[in-house]
């Protein structure tokens, strides 16, 4: 392979150097067929990156919708003037690597004949799998709230219409009334999403509706970047954000939509808004194709992310048991790209390999303040673990500019990681 | 047992996740170079009074994984 197809692959990673000398030969033979079903973070990344190392491959992706909405940066559509269609990607940009893209849900998975049926009654022949199918919700985990009731009290934790729903109630509540979020224990997607969206409907009534307060009701007694989260909340939003753990009576064990209202232990709070944040589990499709286990989610072995249940299916992002790698969008991206190259080694007869892998989430305050949580790992031994010492949250009572500064970080992140995967 | 190629792109794959002609806040990396990598993150590294994203990062990479970053961004080295 010359330097110039080189090129082209450091663009895709979003990295120049000329020492990429992989294993071209044996890469550029295989003629393998590979199925993705999920063109998130993790199966749009994946399949990108495959485009490239494998270009003889035969790479499919199944997504249910010809659009993705994006979860990052939803929060903001809630409480400030972003809009959703700032969050939608298209494939068009996967489609001209070569890579064959299905909007179809997929309804079942045969490991042992190696296919994956379509609701279409389609069938796709595979050599090797790839679920990043996110999360599905938990449904009645939480007494009363199923699938209708989230039509009533959205959840809003897979974007899109549901995003929607709850900005249209928040702009439908009167100046007083009261705002309820409920947050489950872990594990769940994006361990500090909750709070930033507390934040973002917290300023988002101290400047529409500032004699409307949230309280948020929540199953743990602490969570990420709390300390942090309190010290903005305490300095910006003190008469609009109320937080009770669950010491403090914050488990919500029963919602009743006719009432309009959520159930803890010892109290009925009654609110025109109420966004319930459920318990969650691997995306259905996880299940049909016997990678979840008892937990709901999938275990992975570290290298290549392949199903310890089921050999030749590899499992990424928020579906997966990767602690102490958080469900993050970045975590997604880089799973992909670890298991991409694992995949192009495997199908070429090569071991999958080692290396240090990392994680940085940021999460708004404000519109214009952000704070961040950084991870690093290592997946030497068959052990996913984090190496100590390293990562870590932002300094607090740090002054303005250092917020400012990771708030632009944090946009700078969100244009690199949808760039990388659906380009 | 000597590094491959596919350890060095496999290390440098967690960079891309922030770090693309895109990213204004954080530096593009392309054709960064070999020294200054080593140089960047030997010194995030050190100052250990630092809180930035990189200072944290940076915390959990050894010599020999800075090496291998150092060599997948060489931009100087020959194409085999
Ligand atoms: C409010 C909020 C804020 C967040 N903020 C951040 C952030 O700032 N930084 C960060 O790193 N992460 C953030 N996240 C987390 C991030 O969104 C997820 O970790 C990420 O989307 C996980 O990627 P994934 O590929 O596992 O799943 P997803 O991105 O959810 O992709 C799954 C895809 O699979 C498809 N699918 C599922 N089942 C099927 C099927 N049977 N057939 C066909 N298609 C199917 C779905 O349509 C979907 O497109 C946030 C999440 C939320 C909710």
């Amino acid at each position: 392979m010359n330097r110039i197809d080189r090129r082209t692959i450091l663009r895709t990673l979003g990295l120049g150097a000329a020492t990429m000398a992989l294993p071209w030969t044996a890469f550029a033979k295989t003629q393998a067929r590979i199925v993705i079903i999920g063109g998130g973070f993790g199966g749009a990344s994946v399949a990108r990156l495959l485009a490239s190392l494998l270009p003889s491959a035969h790479i499919t992706l199944v997504d249910a919708n010809a659009t993705y909405t994006a979860c990052p940066f939803s929060n903001l559509v809630l409480g400030t003037d972003r809009l959703l269609s700032d969050q939608e990607f298209g494939y068009a940009g996967l489609e001209s690597l070569g890579i064959k893209v299905l909007t179809a849900l997929a309804t079942d998975v045969d490991p042992i004949g190696k296919t994956v049926t379509l609701q279409s009654e389609e069938t796709l022949s595979y050599d090797r799998l790839i679920l990043s199918p996110g999360i599905d919700m938990r449904w009645n985990a939480i007494q009363g709230y199923d699938e209708a009731a989230a039509k009533q009290f959205p959840h809003a934790w897979k974007a899109g219409p549901q995003t929607t729903l709850l900005r249209n109630q928040l702009d439908a509540l009167e100046d007083g009334e009261p705002v309820l979020m409920s947050v489950p224990t872990a594990p769940f997607r994006c361990p500090p999403g909750p709070y930033e969206r507390a934040s973002m409907i917290a300023h988002y009534l101290k400047t529409r509706k500032p004699r409307s307060k949230l309280i948020v009701l929540d199953g743990k007694d602490s969570f990420s970047k709390m300390a942090l989260f309190q010290e903005a909340w305490a300095e910006h939003y003190p008469d609009h954000l109320e937080w009770r753990g669950a010491s403090d009576d914050g488990t919500v064990s029963r919602v009743d939509t006719a009432g309009g209202s959520v159930e803890t232990d010892f109290e009925t709070f009654t609110a025109p808004v109420i966004n319930i944040i459920p318990p969650q589990k691997a995306g259905l499709i996880a299940d049909r194709a016997g990678v979840s286990d008892a937990t709901g989610w999938c275990p992975i072995e570290p290298l290549a992310f392949e199903s310890t249940l089921q050999p030749g299916i590899h499992v990424l992002g928020d579906a997966t048991i990767a602690a102490p790698m958080p469900k993050s969008a970045f975590s997604a991206n880089l799973q992909a790209k670890i298991c991409a190259l694992g995949v192009a080694r495997l199908v070429s007869g090569l071991e999958p390999q080692s290396t240090v892998l990392a994680n940085t989430c940021y999460s708004f305050t404000t519109p214009e303040e952000a704070i961040s949580i950084a991870g690093v790992y290592s997946n030497k031994n068959n052990n996913l673990e984090s190496i100590s010492g390293a990562g870590g949250v932002s300094p607090m009572g740090a002054d303005k500019a250092i917020r400012a500064a990771e708030a632009a970080q944090a946009r700078s992140w969100f244009k690199t990681i949808t760039t990388g995967a659906f380009g | 047992m000597a590094a491959t190629t596919s350890d060095r792109v496999a290390i440098a794959l967690a960079c891309a996740g922030c770090h693309s002609p895109q990213s204004e806040a954080m530096v593009d990396l392309t054709d960064y170079g070999a020294d200054p990598m080593r140089q960047a993150l030997m010194r995030y590294r050190s100052e250990t009074d630092g809180t930035t994203v990189m200072h944290r990062l940076a915390r959990g990479y050894s010599d020999a994984d800075i090496e291998l970053l150092a060599a997948y961004f060489d931009v100087g080295a020959p194409t085999p």
